[in-house]
């Protein structure tokens, strides 16, 4: 009986040290979301250093009025949003990844976010409004409807019997295929001002960011967020299986819903934003599970923050990689994804 | 003391428009006692256990001490009943602690309090009987097949449930593994629960089960101690194979094939 107090008593700490071992992992992370942050935003074409960034924050009066509107009309704009997209984006991935029982997934590589960019395409073209709803809210709103839209597909397909991750993943990318098609459609009838508005969203760029859109990020986040948390649990009891979750008292139907829910008005929120930022959903989760495992409760957030992270980088180097120039930032996300995808593509054949 | 009574009654089930299992009743399971399912590939075994587990559509009646168990949330069913899959997925990242603790924590347990370091022992509990404690902080995805089924053992034990369902432990492991599987089967059916197992094992039915369930084509057509249950006749009936049930050197009975 001894015997096993003892052993007790070390496993129990040995647990205790695993869950600090998380915590200062998360702060980690979180302090280099930070640490990114603070360069991004002292980085850009025109010639402010760090210094004088932070004093025109923390002091906007005494700045000249040309500083002032670079900072804080199109830097912190610029980086707060690269944060926010990422955050998104990646917490999308790795619901996803969770729910659909796949490594490979993440709104980009399954076709959520040329969904939405085709929704966002159509509320552009056709220019429906709401009387007293702002623009953005409408093609945000339409942008989610397709996105949820290609979410439920992707669910129907993946609980079909024999579907499997591969098929699910060819599936997801005939849908990129075909959303482009259309929205390539939609951008030949498309009228010259509303195409230039169009050409944005397939090229996924930080340059329109403002205030506006980021309240409303920040909201969907904020609201988000703690439903995801909430489920921690249960999404960790069901990378057990399906059928051990159901009996470990997960409603699995439920469970799987309202997730798609919350990835579906992610992804649409940040693809009206910023149009289609690939592979950050896919990065983000990966980077996430390889630092703190697959416990929930701290893999959803360290992929939020690693999603930051990764995005926020992404966005020193679109400003950093030609002197002078801002390139869109989803073509450097696309240039560290991709190797991404085809190394895991291939570690899991080796498995 | 209250004895642990669990009630099948014409339990129906099947998939889409395709009925697997019909209409079987058995006589009511005591506690302490392990029921095994035997019969051929697709005769319904697993699909019948399936869905006393609620993972199946059924219809008919399922009662743990008078209270029905199939048509309440999965939630409350969790409660008394678990069911443990065939195969668990590889590839997760969790260790086995981990794994474990978060079967307790997926719903809530009703007249337990969930005080963290409750939580804790009752994980490290379940870990301990199934005899893994030293892999506690194993990674599940480097674990070797038997032993990821111990854990998986572990986390269906964890909530103790009143009736636990296997289905096929057994099938993936090596005789070392088998023979440990089905002790803490035992041990845990002599408890005070209810176990029932799906095998196709049938010297492992014959030694640890306190009664066979013997299926064909959706029907129980035998049930009984496993002596009476398991006859030379009813092997030929259903597996079409003939073979003598004799007892070994030590009083064991043993199916030996002839053919």
């Amino acid at each position: 009986m001894q015997d096993k107090q003892e052993i007790f008593e070390a496993v129990g700490a040995q647990y205790r040290k695993l869950v600090r071992r998380r915590m200062v992992l998360l702060t980690v992370l979180f302090v280099s979301v930070l640490a990114a942050f603070c360069v991004d935003i002292a980085v850009g074409p025109s010639m402010l250093n760090v210094g004088d960034v932070i004093s025109i924050i923390l002091s906007p009066a005494q700045a000249d009025a040309g500083s002032r509107v670079i900072v804080w009309d199109i830097r912190l704009p610029y980086s707060v949003m690269a944060i926010l997209v990422g955050a998104a984006l990646s917490l999308a991935g790795a619901e996803m990844q969770t729910i659909l029982n796949n490594p490979l997934a993440s709104p980009f590589t399954l076709g959520v976010s040329a969904a939405a960019s085709f929704g966002a395409a159509l509320s552009i073209i056709l220019n429906i409004g709401i009387p007293g709803v702002p623009d953005e809210w409408m093609i945000a709103g339409n942008a989610f409807l397709f996105a949820f839209g290609s979410v439920l597909l992707l669910q129907t397909l993946s609980r079909l019997r024999g579907a499997r991750v591969e098929s699910i993943v060819l599936f997801g990318i005939a849908m990129v295929f075909t959303f482009n098609a259309l929205t390539g459609i939609v951008q030949y009838i498309a009228s010259a001002e509303a195409l230039q508005q169009m050409i944005f969203w397939s090229m996924g760029s930080l340059v329109r960011s403002d205030w506006n859109k980021i309240q409303l990020l920040c909201i969907v986040l904020i609201v988000i967020v703690p439903f995801s948390l909430a489920s921690s649990w249960k999404m960790t009891a069901l990378r057990l299986g399906e059928d051990s979750a159901r009996s470990y008292g997960v409603n699995v139907k439920r469970l799987r819903f309202t997730s798609l829910l919350r990835v579906s008005i992610l992804s649409a929120t940040a693809v009206a934003f910023v149009g289609t930022i690939g592979f950050i959903g896919l990065v983000g989760p990966h980077i996430a599970r390889l630092l703190t495992g697959e416990d929930h409760r701290y893999f959803l957030p360290a992929s939020i923050l690693s999603g930051a992270l990764v995005m926020s980088l992404a966005s020193i180097v679109s400003k950093a990689l030609v002197s002078g120039v801002v390139m869109p930032v989803g073509i450097v996300t696309a240039l560290i994804g991709v190797p991404v995808f085809v190394v895991l593509i291939l570690s899991k054949r080796s498995r | 003391m209250k004895t642990t009574t669990l009630h099948i009654n014409s339990i129906t089930a099947g998939y889409r428009n395709k009925v697997v299992v019909h209409n079987v009743t058995l006589p009511p399971l005591q506690a302490g006692t392990v029921t095994a399912l035997i019969g051929p590939n697709a005769a319904g075994k697993s699909t019948f256990l399936r869905a006393l587990a609620g993972l199946v559509k059924a219809t008919g009646e399922v009662k743990l001490n008078g209270d029905g168990l199939l048509n309440v949330s999965v939630q409350e069913r969790a409660g008394k009943l678990s069911f443990m899959p065939q195969t668990v997925p590889g590839n997760v990242s969790l260790s086995v602690m981990e794994s474990v603790v978060s079967a307790l924590k997926a719903s809530p347990i009703d007249q337990v309090d969930v005080k963290r370091k409750d939580i804790h022992g009752k994980a490290m509990n379940a870990l301990m009987r199934v005899g893994i404690i030293d892999l506690a902080f194993e990674q599940l995805d480097q674990l070797s097949g038997g032993q990821r089924q111990l854990a998986s053992l572990a986390r269906s034990i964890v909530r103790q449930p009143s009736v636990l369902l296997l289905d096929e432990p057994t099938s993936a492991l090596d005789l070392q593994h088998q023979i440990q599987v089905m002790k803490l089967a035992k041990a845990y059916a002599l408890s005070g629960n209810i176990v029932m197992v799906v095998l196709h094992d049938l010297n492992l039915a014959l030694r640890f089960a306190d009664h066979l369930a013997v299926m064909e084509k959706g029907n129980v057509v035998a049930f009984g101690k496993p002596e009476e249950a398991l006859t030379p006749e009813i092997i030929e009936r259903i597996y079409h194979v003939k073979a003598r049930i004799e007892p070994c050197s030590k009083g064991r009975l043993h199916v030996i094939v002839d053919e």
